[in-house]
């Protein structure tokens, strides 16, 4: 019996927080992804339509361009890669602050940081990959 | 010509056994055969006389009868009894009457009878006589009617006496009674009065204090209707007080919920009151309720509703309102202030937390200390941050208190600058930033509070650094004058829009061009350097031009009578308005 070996996943963080988007890849890194950040909404979008991970790690609240504008056009630019992406919002906002607009842009989980470990991150976008 | 009556007639019993007499003695004292129908009718006669007799005695009523021309008359059996007079054969007259009347009531009764009499003309009088028999003192009722003859001539009074001696005294009793009811009466409508005088005092104290109230007040009767509204209560909802009261309320004040949706009746807090006779009263878990004015706008309203019973009765409500609008702007405004607060400390808490967890969950065989210490590093940066973002709410909250405290010191300005630069640093160096101060050591002494000027400079600084792109510039200069102390902060950063100019030193207030570049920040770091320097009685102002850069000027005075005096001044005045 062969064992096919199995691809590493590649996530994207895009976090303007530096500590936390240090955190975010270290513990993906740990737990066997391949990771790459980016500090807001414009550099994101552009490390993703180069990169395209199989799986995005956004805040919302970022400067020049937030994560919702963000996912939104690399759902429109990104062919059917961009329309298939895996997406985990990680925000300081609320759940019910911007989940209805969350739930648009096909996010598959919407987690809130201060209720949401490093571990519970990594569990959750395992299980969605 | 005097009146007379004949005793021996004055009865028609007496007088019809009289007649059988006479008869029995006509016939050798035997009834005659011939005559036994008579002798009927006189057993006829003679039962109706007793019975009538009997009538008059059970009413105490007697009759009497007086000749005009003779003067003489008879008097019943009755009034026999009445006067209390003793058996007599003597005519009865009319002057023998009088000797019977009381002497009060003599003069009264010979007016009135012997008028009558002289003019031949009815007559009714009422007086007391004296009886013969026993001196006892009676009242009776006297009426004399007219018997005219075939001719028509007035031959001779016919009249009753009537003992009204128990109706009179009953009648006296009943006069005595009403008189002191009459006094009864008297007595409480004059305590009435009183009590009237005493309540419309009170209605009068109570309708000034009520008109004078700072809050709005109506009454309500039990079916809704408004009886009573202050002065107050008319012009918070922009009316006249004639147009709320006697209408009901519920169709006069339109109530709103948030929506602007108008309230049913039983949906408002009225009817309930009224309904469950309870009260009612606003608290911060209901939802916000708005008054409709006349001109249709509208404003929020907090109230009590209470309950008015009488004897255990509900008779309506009296609700008490004003207008919170005010009081909503500042709650707005807390509660804003408390959730960026609590946005704001997620960040580092998050930091911690994360770093804690990679902490935790380093594998133990790997010795990576190089992690470890990085790690360590981010949850004391992530503490660094907290203490801040806490110190800053604590002094914006101080502000807002008025409760900053100043103390007052010697204070080399150089001195604390130096120790600001250097815990700056870091930043300075990360973005590669060129820094350029200009001060003199040891001329820039100044009374001041040193910790409070080191806030000023802190927050003027780290916005340099922060909205200033790396490789660019940053400086600051502290300048002597006679009585003055001028401290700039220059940067070649974003600047401050135009349209935005007036609003920076505003509380929370953070610029679009800002947003863009740091998504995190509280805008309270100019709204506390202007709070403190008008605190220590200077001025601050600023210059600046987006996307090349921004001057901030502060100006403090370095005496500390000078401060003194000018804290005064700018005590209470408040910018955030």
């Amino acid at each position: 019996m062969t064992k096919t070996p199995k691809r590493v996943k590649r996530v994207l963080i895009v976090e303007d927080e530096p500590s936390i988007m240090r955190a975010l890849a270290t513990v993906f890194v740990r737990e066997g992804f391949e990771a790459t950040t980016a500090g807001d909404g414009e550099e994101g979008l552009a490390a993703a339509l180069r990169d395209r991970p199989d799986l995005i790690i956004l805040d919302i609240v970022m400067p020049r361009m937030d994560g919702m504008e963000m996912l939104t056009r690399i759902r429109r630019d990104g062919g059917a890669w961009g329309k298939s992406v895996k997406a985990i919002v990680y925000s300081n906002l609320s759940y019910n602050e911007k989940h209805g607009e969350a739930a648009g842009v096909g996010v598959k989980d919407f987690l809130v940081k201060a209720d949401t470990s490093l571990a519970e991150v990594v569990r959750i976008a395992k299980e969605t990959l | 010509m005097e009146p007379g009556l004949d005793l021996t007639h004055m009865s028609l019993a007496h007088k019809t056994q009289e007649r059988k007499r006479e008869a029995a003695n006509r016939n050798g004292g035997k009834p005659l055969r011939g005559i036994d129908a008579e002798a009927r009718l006189r057993r006829m006669l003679r039962t109706s006389a007793d019975r009538l007799c009997d009538a008059q005695e059970i009413a105490h009523l007697g009759f009497w009868e007086l000749n005009f021309d003779t003067g003489e008359g008879s008097i019943s059996e009755e009034v026999v009894r009445m006067l209390g007079l003793h058996p007599v054969r003597d005519t009865f007259t009319y002057e023998k009457y009088l000797t019977h009347v009381a002497p009060n009531d003599l003069p009264q009764v010979k007016k009135i009878v012997g008028g009558a009499f002289s003019a031949r003309k009815p007559f009714e009088i009422e007086h007391c006589i004296v009886r013969e028999k026993d001196g006892d003192l009676r009242t009776v009722f006297v009426v004399g009617k007219i018997i005219k003859n075939r001719e028509g001539r007035p031959v001779r009074f016919r009249g009753i006496i009537q003992d009204i001696t128990k109706q009179h005294k009953i009648r006296e009793e009943f006069a005595e009674y009403a008189q002191a009811l009459e006094g009864i009466v008297g007595e409480r409508t004059s305590a009435l009065e009183t009590a009237a005088t005493i309540l419309e005092q009170e209605k009068a104290r109570a309708e000034a204090i009520l008109e004078d109230i700072g809050d709005g007040m109506i009454f309500t009767n039990k079916k809704g209707v408004i009886e009573l509204a202050n002065r107050r209560a008319a012009d918070l909802l922009g009316r006249k007080q004639e147009e709320l009261i006697g209408h009901p309320q519920y169709e006069t004040i339109e109530m709103q919920d948030e929506e602007g949706i108008a309230l049913s009746w039983p949906e408002r807090p009225m009817f309930a009151v009224l309904t469950g006779g309870k009260r009612v009263s606003t608290d911060p878990s209901m939802p916000v309720r708005y008054y409709v004015r006349k001109d249709k706008s509208r404003f929020p309203v907090a109230f009590t509703n209470t309950p008015v019973f009488l004897h255990g009765e509900l008779i309506g409500a009296i609700e008490v309102f004003r207008d919170v609008t005010r009081g909503k702007a500042v709650d707005r405004a807390k509660s804003e202030f408390v959730s960026l607060a609590s946005h704001q400390l997620r960040t580092p808490l998050s930091i911690i937390s994360m770093y804690a967890e990679l902490l935790k969950r380093m594998d133990v065989t790997n010795f990576a200390w190089e992690d470890q210490r990085l790690y360590v590093n981010e949850i004391g940066e992530a503490v660094g941050r907290m203490a801040e973002l806490i110190n800053n709410f604590l002094n914006v909250s101080r502000i807002d208190t008025q409760t900053l405290s100043v103390e007052i010191e010697e204070v080399d300005i150089g001195k604390i600058a130096e120790q600001v630069l250097k815990e700056l640093a870091p930043k300075v160096k990360a973005k590669k930033l060129s820094l350029e101060t200009d001060y003199a050591k040891r001329l820039s002494l100044l009374s001041t509070d040193k910790q409070l000027i080191q806030i000023v400079l802190q927050n003027l600084l780290s916005n340099a650094i922060k909205y200033t792109p790396p490789k660019g510039k940053i400086g600051l200069a502290i300048a002597r004058r006679p009585d003055t102390i001028i401290i700039t902060v220059t940067d070649t950063g974003c600047g401050i829009s135009e349209h935005q100019q007036t609003e920076i030193f505003k509380k929370l207030f953070r610029a679009d061009n800002v947003k863009a570049i740091e998504s995190e920040g509280t805008g309270l770091g100019l709204y506390i350097a202007k709070s403190i320097v008008l605190r220590l009685g200077g001025e601050i102002s600023f210059e600046s031009r987006e996307n090349k850069g921004t001057v901030f000027r502060v100006e403090l005075p370095t005496g500390e009578k000078q401060i003194r005096e000018r804290e005064r001044e700018t005590k209470n005045i408040s910018f955030n308005e």
